[in-house]
């Protein structure tokens, strides 16, 4: 018999994680739906050798066409591409990235946190490209400063409006020569740079940092292999009523009442599941009066190892201990200020001291090649380009008219290219990591501007963007939806623009914000 | 670092993290832990994809591309071609037309230049059919089959080299190969 509960969330990763977190500690009776396993961390996980599996580590062939993060180790962690598949135009490949467990891809994020600025927030007054985000840094900053703290964020504040400061874990540790002598020479290109900001600890997940206490309420029930299949409505007031999931093993049908829904499914997920959930009163997909909902895909383009040097003081491990190691970050530098660039917005690059060029770049074989890869071991530096990717609305996914996955449910087609605003910024960016490089006396081994396919990064957003006019946008500025005010969509499929920074913290920050406003409106007993 | 995980660096294997060869759970009467082997290290596996010829010619080319070298297993040593027949039977088609195009071509040229077969070619005659492999790296592959197989290869050779038990072995055990934490099917 179905349970009487607050709210259904759907998802376990970033956003649903965090609206359980903060629900449930406010006394809100929160049924969170799974769609993957509860991984048991200490009968899931061993340690293996690489000779011990069978494929030597090079993963079975074709088993993730699309996941080029899964490894040999992991692949029991990512999903299932033959049971959950999609489709793309056959000239644009979308590389889409998925895991499914409780935790969602928090298991495996790279931790960047990073706050979007007002360059992002207001993007339409700078440049007048796109649409401004409903909210600004000042409202989201309050959220901000608490989620920090909570995935305890490491990094250094500089001051600078493109990357905003945050309630940071000082990182005042020492530079080495290399980064020095990289950070000047950058610096007199007018690109700045600082210390990488990422979430620390053994295990920085909402698995340990948000669902735990959640659960100590004894507010939070979590079903895990629960695919949720389509949201019902009232058929008069267009409300959620009811959510209608499978078992993922049995595939038995159920369906539970929900008052309020969170959705923290995932981008690409949650709107998938609004668009399958049509009815009389929803006929283009739920909450999708503006036409608008799984418009407007875009993400960050990566150009991995944008440019590949050789610090040549560190050849035949010759330098000194403080010569190379360690990392940086350099934020948004270009389109600040007007410009005559052939490009809007900007791009951030991580960069990397030590370590040893991929042996795929040295030109050589046999004695030769493993002499060479001797003399350079830890003489590598590298940058990889993170770049801003403009929400376009013919770039978009839809539900395919025949495709369904293993449990029945229609699957997506995603249609993204990139343009040339994309493509200049690369090249611009290949441009100016080399010369950084070279002005700081580092042997250019490898440059070149291709980005990976849309969608690798996996910091696939928008598709239910919020926005302050409900014509041109699905959510309003509470993630809840313009036509149905007990739905809440949390992930980044919420994204108006993206920047280049990545996107958990302000997914986070959103959530928390979301969270406590239902919290005020149920008290008001306004939604 | 060890030479090997530098090289593992290289050629981007997931597997250079070193962490002790531990249970997650101790030890006890009731949890015991057996030392066991792999298939590979006790029998010889069956040959499912390469032609006669073409395995030869691989087992040449792996010889070129890694030679034993300061104590670490060749190629050869390290069962690759062996390794690569089984993987490339598995492999899309796509893959499976590039290695075979690509050692067909190889013997091909050497016939045509040195009278005889890629896998008889001395160091100095096979140095001339692998000449794209000293060429400038670029992102785009190279549009000649025979250069976009040999990078292909050299890659592959040399991870599936430095992913061998023998190389393991030679690094110092099992704590001198690539250990890593594994997912176990769940569910």
């Amino acid at each position: 018999m179905a349970k009487d509960y607050d709210v259904v969330i759907v998802g376990s990763g970033a956003s649903g994680g965090m609206a359980a977190y903060i629900l449930c500690k406010a006394g809100v009776k929160c049924l969170m739906l799974e769609a993957g396993p509860m991984a048991d961390l200490d009968r899931h996980k061993t340690l293996k050798a690489v000779y011990e599996l069978p494929y030597r580590g090079f993963n079975k062939p074709g088993r993730f066409p699309h996941i080029t993060q899964a490894s040999e180790f992991d692949a029991n962690m990512w999903i299932d591409e033959k049971a959950n598949p999609y489709s793309y135009p056959e000239n644009d490949p979308y590389y889409w990235v998925r895991i499914r467990m409780v935790g969602g891809k928090t298991l495996r994020w790279g931790r960047a946190s990073w706050r979007l600025s007002n360059y992002e927030f207001k993007c339409k007054d700078h440049d007048g490209f796109g649409e401004n985000w409903p909210v600004d840094l000042a409202e989201l900053s309050p959220f901000y400063d608490r989620v920090e703290p909570i995935f305890k964020v490491s990094g250094r504040n500089e001051g600078w409006a493109q990357m905003p400061d945050g309630k940071l874990i000082l990182d005042d540790s020492r530079d080495s020569t290399s980064i020095e002598r990289f950070k000047a020479a950058a610096a007199k290109l007018g690109v700045p740079t600082s210390k990488p900001r990422r979430s620390t600890g053994t295990l920085a997940s909402s698995v340990n940092l948000l669902l735990p206490e959640a659960l100590a309420t004894g507010n939070l029930t979590i079903v895990p292999n629960a695919i949720v299949r389509e949201i019902g409505v009232d058929s008069n007031t267009g409300l959620v009523n009811a959510v209608h999931f499978l078992d993922r093993r049995s595939k038995r049908e159920f369906s539970v009442p929900a008052k309020y829904l969170m959705l923290g499914a995932s981008t690409l997920e949650s709107t998938r599941l609004m668009l399958n959930s049509r009815s009389r009163i929803h006929p283009n997909g739920l909450a999708n009066s503006s036409g608008v909902l799984g418009h407007y895909l875009f993400d960050q383009f990566y150009v991995k190892n944008t440019v590949v040097a050789i610090v040549p003081e560190a050849r035949g491990g010759k330098g000194p201990r403080t010569l190379m190691g360690g990392a940086g970050y350099i934020p948004r530098f270009t389109n600040l200020k007007h410009t005559d660039l052939n490009f809007i917005r900007g791009y951030a690059y991580d960069f990397h001291s030590g370590g040893t060029p991929n042996a795929e770049l040295i030109p050589a074989y046999g004695e030769q090649l493993v002499k060479q890869l001797a003399d350079l071991q830890g003489a590598a530096f590298s940058m990889t380009t993170m770049g801003e990717g403009l929400p376009r609305y013919e770039n978009k996914v839809s539900i395919h008219p025949a495709l369904k996955d293993a449990w029945g449910i229609p699957c997506l087609h995603i249609e993204q290219k990139y343009t040339d605003n994309e493509f200049n910024m690369a090249k611009h960016a290949m441009e100016t990591g080399a010369a950084a490089m070279e002005g700081a006396g580092f042997e250019v081994l490898a440059k070149h501007w291709e980005m990976v396919p849309p969608g690798e990064s996996i910091h696939e957003l928008g598709t239910c963007r919020m926005g302050a006019d409900p014509k041109k946008s699905v959510l309003n500025k509470w993630n809840q939806a313009h036509d149905v005010k007990n739905l809440f969509v949390l992930d980044g499929s919420s994204f108006a623009s993206g920047g280049a920074q990545n996107p958990t913290l302000t997914i986070l920050a959103l959530t928390m914000r979301a969270s406590e406003y239902l919290i005020a409106q149920r008290k008001k007993g306004s939604v | 670092m060890k030479r090997r995980s530098a090289l593992g660096s290289l050629i981007g294997v997931g597997v250079a993290a070193q962490t002790p060869p531990s249970s997650n759970a101790p030890r006890t009467e009731d949890n015991v832990k057996l030392d066991t082997s792999t298939h590979e290290a006790v029998a010889d596996a069956k040959p499912k994809f390469f032609s006669e010829q073409q395995f030869k010619t691989l087992t040449r080319l792996c010889g070129a591309i890694l030679p034993a070298v300061n104590g670490r297993p060749s190629a050869n040593e390290a069962g690759v071609p062996e390794f690569l027949d089984f993987l490339l039977a598995e492999s899309p088609t796509a893959r499976q037309v590039l290695y075979s195009q690509g050692l067909d071509q190889l013997d091909v040229n050497a016939r045509q230049l040195h009278n005889k077969a890629f896998a008889s070619t001395n160091a100095a005659e096979a140095a001339e059919h692998l000449k794209p492999l000293t060429a400038k790296w670029t992102w785009a592959a190279p549009k000649d089959l025979l250069a976009k197989f040999l990078r292909d290869a050299k890659n592959d050779i040399l991870r599936a080299s430095m992913n061998s038990r023998a190389w393991a072995e030679a690094s110092g055990g099992r704590r001198g190969a690539g250990v890593n934490t594994y997912w176990e099917v769940i569910d």
